[in-house]
């Protein structure tokens, strides 16, 4: 049985997440060698946060599309929070424009920093950075390794 | 009885999920292929993605892309077809009747019979239209359904309803004939599956597959010119929609085909002509639709000449088309020309969105609707539902939901074409030119001075417009034969209006200082007794609470604008809601032209929305950095 959450529950690293939002904008098609990625601002009632969508799906989504995401994950890339949806994850559109959003807060607005669990170093987690300190975005950090579907 | 409101059309069949609850309830997803657990590396049974793959294979009724769910309506009716596909595929025509007679034959088991139905439905609509399977199986349905096809039909109406956009083109056809079968038969419910359909052409719209739509059902309609005859009822609304449609179709350059314009008018006249009776239910936007068409063709152009100088002629008690003008439009006809998805956007800003919120939603709902400038003929429809159809209840007045006039205000400053804008604010004020208290409802009439009201301050443009329209337009040229009558009913409006404490004086909505003294002049000249004496004084307005652009104490207190009409819908006397009451002391009903001057209202604009009517879009930078 899956649970859904909601937007403001996603945090850095959490696995399995399903979730009902609406899409709020949707930037312009970035090449990659694996494929083609859209970022896209998706939003419910509690938060917003970024997306990166691939290919059709991404080419085919739009402002005001209502998305169901399972089994998507949460990662860092470059100090920010990104929803992904993954191999094993499934976006779908279930509906369009009667849907409650927000703008603010908008989870990937905050900047965060990613270092080694101490208790298991194989993890890895994320801390967030002091607003008024912000630092410039590390080019080392690591990113798992994302697959065109 | 014809059923135009599609949120109430009876569902026999609780188990299939309603596409409006889903946004809802997510979690409650009713696809056995979407329960399934989410699956590890080490699972061997085949990813999400590939079973969703195998299920949309066999998905054939609607329109699927790559991102779309499976139709959860049509999961459940595959579900239901795939029980009896084998006895429909493998057996002769009367063992099929004899195995589902069989089947039903427990009256008791309703359950069965609906199951059975659906799988028949289903498989008409996704048989290929030049097959003589279709037919077949609508006779084998005619044979079990117990019911003179009531469920049937009633499946049928929701699933057109809420889903016809979605369907594949063959399903679509099969709707169509469908339809004609109905007719065909005389089916009660067959006026009802028409008006439903025929909601599905959108206007402003010249894209093949909705021309043709409105061709097809067309022809359906000519080819039964008698059923048609018999149903007064049914007569205005399809002369409603295709008089609507014309407007499009004037001097189209293809794919519109001329003699599709032709024909259509020849049936708009003929039924004009022929049942004039049933006709002129529709009432003031009949009038609306024919002077519009009356500058535009020949046809129209005599019709109206005749309506006007011998009107006695379509029907011996029809004097006057001023007796048009003075019945209210009903509801189901202007809620018709907004199809049921339209009108589920419309209503969902007006009911749920609040005020400065509404932006993102305007946005694509433009996106949807109103990108072309063939699509600006849409414009004074959803105008006319706005101020007709959808009156708020109180509660939602006195929210922060965005006011009916927000709405209203930026449709028109979406109205690139000066045609097309005259022609909205014409379906703005039309309940104003005939205006009779007992007759009209004081809600069709609020949209308008609220939005000039609201626009003055800060968009005198607007209010400057509205009010030369009004002065210029409606007063003057619009109908010079009967100015004098548009004169009494426009103010009318006004005094209605002051009355209940919809604006609490002429004077807050046209300040001269924000509407130029000449304008306000004009005001006077027409309206000389409807403007509160101090202002005739030229009173310095707001002398003495200061600056013009605070709100009273009284609006800021009670929530400004949207409480302010709350009490004029039911004239609810709570003195609570009714600002001017608690000024008068007397307790009698308050009198515009004896309180103290006050100051004008702000009204209840959020801080953020510097610009409520102007869609723009959002410039918020969202995409800050790109992944990889």
């Amino acid at each position: 049985m899956s649970t859904f959450i909601k937007v403001n529950e996603i945090k850095p690293y959490t696995k399995n997440i399903n979730c009902v939002f609406i899409v709020l904008d949707k930037g312009l098609p970035t090449k990659k060698k694996e494929g083609t990625i859209f970022q896209v601002l998706v939003a419910d009632s509690s938060a917003a946060i970024n997306m990166t969508l691939w290919d059709v799906i991404g080419e085919q989504v739009q402002p005001g599309d209502i998305l169901r995401l399972k089994g998507g994950y949460s990662n860092i890339y470059i100090d920010l929070l990104n929803l992904y949806v993954g191999k094993t994850g499934l976006i779908e559109k279930i509906g369009e424009f009667t849907f409650p959003f927000v703008e603010a807060p908008n989870l990937s607005a905050t900047l965060w920093n990613v270092h080694p669990d101490p208790n298991n170093p194989k993890n890895m987690v994320a801390t967030p950075k002091i607003k008024s300190n912000p630092m410039k975005p590390n080019p080392m950090i690591q990113h798992p390794p994302q697959q065109p579907k | 009885m014809m059923n135009q409101q599609p949120s109430q059309q009876p569902t026999t069949v609780p188990q299939i999920p309603l596409q409006s609850s889903q946004q809802q309830l997510p979690i409650q997803q009713s696809s056995p292929i979407q329960q399934s657990s989410n699956p590890t590396q080490s699972n061997p049974q085949p990813s999400i993605q590939q079973q969703q793959h195998l299920v949309s294979q066999k998905l054939k009724l609607f329109h699927k892309r790559e991102v779309d769910e499976p139709d959860p309506l049509e999961l459940v009716w595959r579900d239901c077809y795939e029980k009896i596909e084998q006895l429909l595929i493998n057996s002769t025509e009367n063992d099929i009747n004899n195995s589902l007679v069989e089947k039903t034959s427990d009256a008791s088991d309703v359950k069965t019979h609906t199951e059975i139905t659906i799988g028949l439905l289903y498989a008409i609509l996704i048989s290929v239209p030049q097959s003589n399977l279709g037919a077949q199986y609508f006779k084998s349905l005619t044979f079990v359904s117990k019911d003179s096809l009531l469920t049937f039909c009633n499946l049928l109406k929701k699933m057109i309803g809420d889903k016809f956009q979605k369907l594949n083109d063959n399903p679509r056809q099969q709707v169509l004939w469908i339809i004609n079968e109905l007719i065909n038969n005389n089916h009660p419910e067959s006026e009802s599956v028409s008006s439903i359909t025929l909601r599905h052409i959108y206007g402003g719209n010249l894209l093949q597959k909705n021309l043709s739509l409105g061709f097809s059902m067309l022809n359906i309609f000519i080819s039964h010119k008698a059923w048609l005859y018999n149903k007064p009822n049914f007569i205005p609304i399809v002369l409603y929609h295709y008089l609507r449609l014309i407007q499009d179709h004037i001097n189209k350059p293809p794919p519109f085909n001329p003699s599709h314009l032709k024909e259509e008018t020849m049936f708009c006249l003929d039924l004009l002509k022929n049942r004039f009776q049933e006709c002129i239910v529709i009432g003031r936007d009949l009038i609306r639709l024919l002077q519009y068409l009356s500058n535009k063709t020949p046809e129209f152009e005599q019709l109206w000449k005749d309506l006007n100088s011998k009107p006695t002629s379509f029907s011996s008690s029809y004097q006057d088309i001023s007796q048009s003008m003075r019945i209210p439009t009903p509801k189901h006809f202007l809620q018709s020309r907004l199809s049921p998805e339209m009108e589920i956007q419309v209503l969902y800003i007006l009911k749920e969105v609040k005020f400065g919120n509404q932006k993102r939603y305007q946005q694509w709902f433009v996106t949807k609707y109103l990108m072309t400038p063939e699509s600006e003929s849409l414009i004074p429809d959803i105008i006319r539902y706005i101020c007709c159809v959808y009156h708020p209840p109180n509660h939602v007045l006195c929210s922060d939901i965005v006011p009916r006039w927000a709405i209203i205000g930026w449709l028109l400053k979406h109205c690139k074409s000066d045609a097309w804008r005259n022609y909205s604010k014409l379906s703005l004020f039309l309940d104003w030119l005939y205006y009779e208290q007992k007759h009209d409802s004081i809600m069709n009439i609020e949209p308008a001075i609220l939005l000039m009201a609201g626009s003055v301050k800060k968009y005198a443009d607007m209010t400057i417009d509205l009010v030369e329209y009004i002065i210029g337009t409606l007063l003057e040229t619009y109908d010079p034969q009967r100015k004098e009558l548009i004169k009494t009913g426009i103010g009318n409006s006004f005094s209605t209006l002051l009355e209940k404490n919809v604006v609490q004086s002429l004077n807050h909505v046209f300040p001269p200082d924000f509407i130029g003294t000449a304008l306000y002049e004009r005001i006077k000249q027409n309206f000389h007794s409807l403007l509160t004496p101090s202002n005739q004084q030229n009173k310095p307005l707001n002398s003495s609470t200061g600056g013009i652009n605070k709100p009273s104490p009284l609006s800021s207190s009670s929530g400004g604008f949207p409480t302010n009409n709350t009490h004029h819908q039911q004239q609810v006397k709570s003195p609570l809601l009714q600002p001017n009451s608690l000024q008068n002391s007397s307790g009698s009903i308050p009198n515009n032209k004896n309180l103290p001057q006050q100051p004008p209202q702000q009204p209840n604009l959020p801080n953020n929305s510097s610009q409520p009517f102007v869609n723009k879009p959002s410039n918020q930078p969202i995409l800050q950095k790109s992944p990889p």
